[in-house]
């Protein structure tokens, strides 16, 4: 999906980075037929990125691992700033959303009222145990419910949701309302978080997810200001993080995912920044959970500490619930079935926003 | 495999899937025998309906949305807008309601922050509509001899003598000021197919109304009249106005003729009880004698909400009512009545204010066996600018002339009325249905299943039982427990399990673009043993972990009209148990959320247009949301 060569067989040259920018400004990052974000292979230090993976072709072949850069978005996102280097034109510089993909006319992402991709996999007691298309394809159970494209726009319209799609200004959910601001600039202060209009200060003093950082030549390191809350009908919050990728001067790709806000009384550990798991309320015997833990509301400021003004990067935010049951163990409860071993019973539903991006002058 | 063995493959696999699954449905839809609440044949869209065995959680368990609009809005169909300046129609009235920018009569281009989700254009039946039409010299009006001298001064720009000739007809039963039925259906018809137009259920929802604006001796009686249905009936009768009679109980006969005729159903939306020196609430009917019977009965059954909230100040309660009440001083009006034409007098405040009718309510209820005052709670605004703003930074005041100009802060109202900086920036009708449409608004307006706020969008839930307890605030969708274990606001608690108190589930979140909470209080009103009528507030969650008597304190900055939500929470859920219950009385409960202190409109207005405050000037509000109360009968 994010390829060195064209269907040709060429490297991808200037051309197909501009068509690619121009005419893929966003990608749809998680469906129902698993999550693009990124990979455990491509992604070892980061604990939540084996998420409703999905990593075999439309054929069940398992991807090989040297191609998953290319299947995975924040391979692609740090992709194209290396393409940026060569070309001036980064061709993987998309924001990202959600969607469905459901095929029987039923838009249903949540977890407890999932209805499936086919008909095949709509609500039934044999769903959890099938395979998709008679056995042919892959386990019914794998298939996730799986989500919601969230807009910021001036009025809901096509011509308003278009240009805030143009303008990457829109984030991924896997499923829930959760509610995510995001912006970065120069300028931010501590307390603007606080502020009833922070959204017009952010947009004020710097750019919204989606858009562009460029140094005016000022010493400092950028500052984000971030918002979640929690979906009003759905899971409490766990943690916010912002996922940093960049290249360095040379020409290696890293990423780092940073913990900036977070529910409870956690401290992070002073040398890597690991955050123990929130716990859970999930109860298996009834397929439910509550909030008592999490937090409905997660806020704050937080300024890169390893900013390198010559490095080229993007940073976007990803928000996760605490956990709740997954679709499979509302169908065990439900239709009073085992679920087999393999199948994952409780799910840690999040949204990524689009990046914001930094260029060097 | 290459591209196109793959392609071969999974172009199979989808035929094969599809076929399989049409052979499905053709089962399912030739089998009769199929169990009852799965007898729909797929595709059907059916109406929401409890189904116990549904998969689908908004089946099995269908919960109300909150909607947010306004009820008691003025366009220049309102003679005393059109007489004041006002020229945006009913049509801009709405547009501007959904979220578009128009320009405002005094020239300043203004949008909302968020488009409302209803709107109930409710202008004057009195001269409804007629100034436009004098003015372009309309010959339907042309033999109409009242007329003619109004359109004389009219086109002289004579305004002053207009509005004095006017205003004594507003409440005047002489035919003389009536112009013809035809006109008259004319405008209606124009009026209500404005509102049908705008009507696009389950996304906006436009209510045909207009205001019963009934001021004897310049006491406000007025009401909104709010119909449920269309054009095709709501058009068989002209609206009921003060002219045809300024006593309620003729408006209430009007209401059951136009059911009777039409099949249709409306309900009347009393405001300003603030201003109604005593007679909102009185213990008399127009004719001087008690309330008896037929009239609680009527009034019961007609008017379900009271708009307790709007621009022209608030009526929850007063001072002198409620003095144990620290926050009862909010945006008060006593001066006193409508008109100023009568100064108010203490005797007045019981029949002026929400909480102590409730109470007289309980002891009607008493006396004999209906409660006439068995009202809900919602705010609207009453601007006469056709532009609904009850937010205290985007405030287009009441008439053209308290539309935003450096000096709207030290002017009258029409030059002689009450000073403009009193106006509130308020209110909102917040109503918990099924969904966006007039049938299901309706519906939740007469099972009281709404609130009101001051201006801010702080989302409410209020359940009452005898089992609630503190596990059940962990509940992600706090809606199915309080259903599931109790009733919602606007409801009837009843037959109390022996040596037990009620419960309540109450929740409160902050308008997400707004200030923080400072406390969620339930209001209690009661008939004691001995007859006589009580009240108590009791403070259930203060933010902060702060004691009931600590103030939340103040971030507002009157330099430069600025506030942060460094103090208040942004949520609050909690259950409480009433812990001075007696089975033995009758009782009710209601929810107050207060924000924290926010810049008042009138501290925008010194900031934007650079201007000093004179002293008696309010510069700071705590806005707040009242719910229809839960009411305890033994």
């Amino acid at each position: 999906m994010f390829p060195d060569n064209t269907v040709d067989g060429n490297p991808i040259d200037v051309g197909y980075a501009r068509m690619s920018a121009r005419w893929e400004p966003l990608a749809e990052v998680t469906q129902v037929k698993g999550d693009s974000e990124t990979h455990p292979i491509l992604s070892p230090d980061d604990e939540f990125s084996d998420f409703e993976t999905f990593d075999t072709n439309l054929g069940l072949k398992k991807t090989k691992e040297n191609k998953l850069k290319h299947d995975y978005a924040r391979g692609a996102l740090k992709q194209g700033l290396l393409y940026e280097q060569k070309f001036q034109v980064n061709p993987y510089k998309f924001g990202m959303i959600g969607s469905t993909d459901g095929h029987n006319s039923l838009s249903t992402p949540e977890e407890d009222n999932f209805f499936g991709k086919f008909v095949e996999s709509e609500p039934r007691s044999e769903r959890t145990s099938s395979k998709l298309a008679g056995d042919r394809l892959w386990e019914n159970w794998s298939i996730s419910a799986s989500g919601y494209a969230a807009v910021w726009a001036t009025e809901n319209t096509r011509e308003a949701l278009f240009a805030a799609m143009k303008r990457k200004e829109v984030y991924a959910t896997t499923g829930s309302h959760i509610r995510v601001r995001f912006f970065g600039g120069w300028e931010y202060t501590d307390s603007m978080i606080d502020k009833p209009n922070y959204e017009e200060l952010g947009y004020r003093y710097g750019v919204p997810m989606g858009g562009d950082l460029i140094n005016g030549g000022l010493k400092k390191s950028p500052t984000f200001m971030f918002s979640a809350s929690k979906d009003p009908l759905g899971a409490n919050l766990d943690r916010i993080q912002i996922v940093k990728g960049w290249l360095d001067k040379r020409g290696q790709l890293h990423e780092k995912v940073y913990n900036v806000a977070w529910a409870g009384a956690r401290v992070p550990d002073e040398k890597t920044g690991f955050l123990r798991p929130i716990g859970s309320t999930v109860s298996e015997e009834d397929a439910t959970y509550d909030n008592s833990i999490g937090d409905y509301h997660l806020s704050g400021i937080w300024t890169d500490p390893d900013f390198d003004e010559g490095q080229r990067s993007f940073y976007y935010c990803r928000v996760i619930e605490i956990p709740r049951p997954r679709w499979t163990l509302k169908d065990a409860v439900f239709f009073d079935i085992m679920l087999p071993d393999e199948v994952p019973k409780v799910i840690q539903d999040r949204a990524y926003t689009s990046p914001i991006w930094y260029q060097p002058n | 495999m290459n591209c196109y063995q793959l392609f071969k493959a999974t172009a199979l696999s989808l035929l094969l899937l599809c076929m399989s699954g049409c052979d499905r449905a053709s089962e399912v839809s030739s089998a009769d025998n199929a169990p009852a609440a799965e007898a729909q044949s797929p595709g059907k869209v059916s109406d929401s309906t409890v189904e116990e065995g549904s998969y689908s959680p908004p089946v099995r368990n269908p919960t109300p949305q909150l909607y947010w609009g306004d009820t008691h809005l003025h366009t220049q169909l309102s003679a005393d807008a059109y007489l004041t300046g006002t020229r945006l129609t009913s049509e801009i009235a709405f547009q501007f309601a959904r979220g578009k920018i128009v320009t405002a009569d005094n020239g300043m281009r203004v949008k909302l922050r968020r488009p409302l989700d209803f709107l109930a254009i409710a202008d004057h039946g009195t001269s409804l509509g007629i100034f436009p039409r004098l003015m372009d010299n309309d010959p339907a009006l042309a033999d109409w001899e009242v007329g003619k001298r109004w359109s004389a001064y009219l086109q002289a720009g004579n305004i002053e003598d207009l509005i004095n000739e006017w205003a004594p007809s507003m409440n005047s039963v002489d035919p003389k000021f009536q112009n013809t039925p035809k006109v008259r259906a004319s405008i209606w018809e124009h009026s209500v197919a404005t509102a049908d137009a705008h009507n696009e259920p389950g996304l906006f929802t436009a209510f045909a109304a207009y205001e019963w604006t009934s001021a004897p001796d310049g006491n406000n009686l007025h009401r909104v009249v709010l119909y449920k249905d269309g054009a095709e009936k709501v058009t068989q009768t002209l609206p009921f106005t003060a002219q045809d009679s300024p006593d309620p109980e003729q408006l209430w006969s009007f209401f059951e003729d136009y059911e009777r005729l039409t099949g249709g159903e409306v309900l009347a939306i009393p405001h300003n009880s603030n201003v109604s020196n005593g007679r909102m609430f009185s213990p008399q009917r127009e004719n001087g004698s008690p309330l008896d019977k037929q009239y609680v009965a009527h009034r019961a059954r007609w008017e379900p909400v009271l708009e307790v909230t709007q621009v022209k100040g608030d009526s929850e309660t007063h001072p002198y009512l409620s003095p144990d009440d620290p926050f009862a001083d909010f945006e008060t009006w006593d001066e006193g009545n409508i008109a100023m034409s009568a100064l108010k007098e203490p005797w007045m405040l019981q029949y002026d204010y929400a909480r102590s009718a409730l109470k007289d309510g309980l002891a009607y209820e008493a006396a004999l066996g209906v409660n006439p005052f068995k009202f809900g709670m919602i705010g609207s605004t009453d601007s006469h600018t056709g532009l609904s703003t009850s937010a205290e930074n985007n405030f287009f005041g009441k008439f053209l002339e308290s539309e935003p100009k450096p000096d709207r802060i030290t002017e009258k109202m029409a030059g002689v009325l009450q000073e403009s900086w009193q106006l509130g920036a308020a209110g909102l009708a917040a109503v918990w249905a099924e969904e966006n449409t007039r049938e299901a608004l309706f519906a939740a307006i007469k099972r009281r299943e709404v609130y009101a706020t001051t201006g801010p969008r702080i989302e409410v839930r209020f359940f009452a039982g005898w089992a609630f307890n503190p596990q059940d605030l962990q509940s992600p969708d706090l809606s199915v427990v309080g259903y599931h274990k109790g009733v919602p606001m606007g409801a009837d608690l009843a037959s109390a399990p022996v040596g037990q108190s009620p419960s309540f589930l109450l929740a409160a979140s902050k308008d997400p673009d707004g200030a923080n909470l400072d406390r969620i209080q339930v209001i209690k009103g009661w008939v004691d043993s001995a007859g006589k009528t009580q009240e108590k507030v009791y403070d259930v969650a203060l933010s902060g972990g702060r004691k009931a008597d600590q103030s939340v304190g103040t971030s507002v900055r009157l330099e430069d009209a600025s506030y942060t939500n460094s103090i208040g929470v942004s949520e609050f859920a909690e259950v409480w148990v009433d812990p001075d219950f007696d089975p033995e009385l009758r009782a009710f409960y209601y929810v107050r959320v207060l924000e924290i202190p926010t810049p008042r409109w009138t501290t925008y207005d010194a900031h934007r247009f650079k201007v000093a405050l004179e002293e008696n000037v309010r510069t700071v509000v705590q806005d707040r949301a009242y719910t229809s109360a839960i009411w305890y009968t033994p």
